[in-house]
């Protein structure tokens, strides 16, 4: 079995990347970082925390209206899955797939990727380490796209602003929305993606 | 990963960039004789009731405040690194720099303007100021700057 830094004594500066040796140094030669090696479990459970916030939030972010549009006709709320329905009825697929990737497909996403790392790092399991490696990155690489309905609404409603003729205001379910970006990335960046690599020994 | 002068010619770049995005307009709409407009510091004060201050701060961050300190920090960082010396506040600007990476989202707001322009351009007559080509600049100039690793510093400039 090849070795685990950690089972060396050794760990790379979280800081500037250097190499040291952990068994006589509690402190990075180069910058003066304190050194960590990945521990176990507090970076999976903290991640866990936010993780099920983050779930949490995503339902009002998904029941309560993001945006109010008046006009002459009267005024209408919509929320983030109706504004989608809405430019797909009215033929714009390209922005209704978009705007479902950004806002459906990107947070469900990362909730089962971030699931399925957590329970594994938890559960101590030795399979698929590359992958999940590799999965965690992407879940990083992904994660900020979300935020694109948030920029659409902010947009929207300082054009939409045509007096009596069209306005377009922001409704609480963005924020909501803004929160469970915010959270799902604190999520992502508190889960140590060392403790993928792991073995403990069985209690 | 690109060559250091790149990243300090396109962080440079960058700081003139979002300083055009934000002195002009990225987008213009006009409907029955009223004109809106939008830029990147103008964004977030749609979020301005009460209630929505959150909302307001994020974006203010994520779109304008994180982007501007991270080349401003990298333009400051890579000029000293050009003469081999390490710039004054090195060792703390260096891991701001690096945790500032995940939250700077130019690209997702400039994603976000053509969303708006084939949403909103539908029944209203936008039109793309100069804020938006500096935003697309930017969003480009920025691929160079985050396949940048900043780490690297510290290796390249052992000795202070």
């Amino acid at each position: 079995m090849t070795p685990r830094a950690s089972e060396l004594g050794i760990a790379r500066c979280r800081v500037c990347g250097q190499i040291e040796d952990v068994s006589i140094l509690t402190r990075c030669g180069r910058c003066g970082r304190r050194l960590a090696l990945p521990h176990p479990l507090t970076s999976a459970e903290r991640s866990l925390a936010w993780l099920i916030t983050a779930i949490l939030l995503y339902l009002p972010a998904n029941l309560v209206p993001v945006m109010y549009v008046s006009g002459i006709g009267g005024g209408e709320e919509s929320t983030i899955i109706g504004g989608i329905l809405e430019f797909w009825r009215s033929g714009s697929f390209g922005i209704a797939l978009l705007i479902f990737a950004a806002s459906v497909a990107v947070p469900i996403t990362k909730f089962v990727a971030l699931g399925l790392l957590i329970a594994m790092t938890l559960r101590n399991s030795p399979a698929a380490r590359a992958q999940r490696t590799r999965l965690y990155r992407f879940v990083e690489f992904i994660g900020y796209w979300s935020m694109l309905d948030v920029v659409v609404l902010a947009l929207t409603c300082r054009l939409v602003r045509f007096d009596a003729l069209a306005v377009a205001e922001p409704r609480p379910g963005i924020v909501y929305f803004c929160a469970v970006v915010l959270v799902t990335m604190i999520s992502a960046l508190s889960f140590d993606q060392r403790s993928i690599w792991l073995r403990r020994a069985a209690p | 990963m690109p060559s250091r002068e790149l990243v300090f010619a396109s962080a440079l770049a960058g700081v003139i960039c979002i300083a055009l995005a934000t002195a002009s307009p990225v987008l213009t709409a006009s409907f029955g004789g009223l004109k809106t407009e939008v830029n990147v510091l103008s964004a977030p004060s749609a979020f301005d009731a009460d209630g929505f201050t959150m909302a307001a701060w994020v974006l203010a961050l994520v779109s304008f405040a994180v982007p501007l300190v991270q080349v401003l920090a990298l333009s400051w960082t890579l000029a000293f690194a050009r003469a081999h010396r390490r710039a004054p506040g090195f060792y703390w600007l260096l891991p701001v720099l690096q945790s500032l990476r995940p939250w700077s989202m130019v690209e997702v707001f400039f994603l976000g303007t053509l969303v708006v322009m084939v949403k909103v351009g539908g029944w209203v007559s936008i039109v793309l100021g100069p804020g938006f080509w500096s935003l697309a600049g930017f969003s480009a100039l920025l691929a160079a700057v985050h396949r940048f690793d900043s780490a690297a510093l510290w290796e390249h400039l052992d000795t202070p």
